[in-house]
């Protein structure tokens, strides 16, 4: 029993992305994840994540690990990094979203949602449409009523740039 | 759990998809709540009819006003809402609105409304 400390093992639990890639992280790095952290609690060590796609899972990881490490001195080392996390294209910051809403973990949520909301809060109402690929379904004559009514919000200079 | 795989296959690839709205309710709120402006949100009513009525669920609204002709901004929004049938305006929202009419020196004023569909209650902070 006094041997405890010298054997004792850091937990590892695996994580199996959509694509079937399995990857092996500490289990205090995967607890971060909400979801994850109930999986751990029901006693699974093995965790098939069906949302979650190899590309984003690999970022989520890095991004998991740097944040278990954190202490006091390491704050703007932590700040830079999640600098150039979201430093992506609109693509991965929707693959990432997607993943980390699934995997509740509510820090990188925040990030992430605050970044894209930076980077649309100028952009036109047709930049948006493109960026996020939305089908705009209203009739010409619906869309104007719609600018109509709140035509306070329509008016200035908008962003139509894509990135 | 094995019958989240088939779903999880639609949004593989970038092939045209809807893919903003793809994400759940909760998290498009969230984005949106977390734009500077409340006109920002507004905005997002023309995008398509999925999105028109989403930002009335936005738990919170931030409007500035930097000049006399844009609280006229605000009180169109009031207007809007008050014409909205999926909400319930409390009869005190409406007398901000006409006390609004009269007003251009307002500094601060905070709005509550309670949206029965979503149930969600939102507040618009006004700062003139």
């Amino acid at each position: 029993m006094a041997s405890t400390t010298e054997t004792k093992q850091k937990k590892m639990l695996i994580l199996k992305s959509a694509d079937n890639d399995e990857f092996e992280i500490e289990e205090s790095v995967g607890v971060q994840s909400e979801t994850i952290k109930n999986l751990v609690e029901d006693g699974f060590t093995f965790v098939p994540l069906p949302n979650v796609y190899t590309k984003a899972l690999i970022k989520i990881i890095d991004y998991l690990k740097k944040h278990a490490n954190k202490t006091d001195s390491n704050d703007e080392e932590i700040k830079t990094f999640d600098k150039d996390f979201v430093n992506t294209t609109f693509d991965d910051l929707f693959e990432l979203v997607s993943a980390a809403n699934y995997l509740h973990i509510s820090c990188l949520m925040n990030m992430l949602c605050q970044t894209i909301a930076d980077r649309i809060k100028d952009k036109s109402p047709e930049a948006v449409r493109k960026i996020f690929h939305i089908n705009c379904d209203y009739t010409p004559e619906e869309e104007a009523k719609i600018r109509k009514a709140n035509a306070q919000a329509f008016e200035g200079q908008f962003d139509e740039s894509l990135d | 759990m094995s019958n989240n795989n088939g779903s999880a296959e639609k949004n593989d690839g970038m092939a045209g998809g809807d893919r903003l709205s793809d994400l759940p309710e909760s998290v498009l709120l969230y984005i949106l709540s977390m734009l500077p402006d409340g006109k920002e949100v507004v905005r997002t009513s023309v995008l398509s009819t999925r999105w028109r009525s989403l930002w009335m669920s936005v738990p919170t609204l931030a409007m500035g006003s930097k000049s006399k002709e844009e609280s006229s901004c605000l009180k169109g929004l009031l207007h809007s809402l008050a014409h909205a049938d999926n909400l319930e305006i409390g009869s005190w929202c409406i007398k901000v609105y006409s006390f609004l009419k009269n007003s251009s020196h307002l500094q601060t004023l905070v709005i509550d409304w309670y949206n029965p569909r979503s149930k969600i209650a939102t507040s618009i902070s006004y700062y003139g």
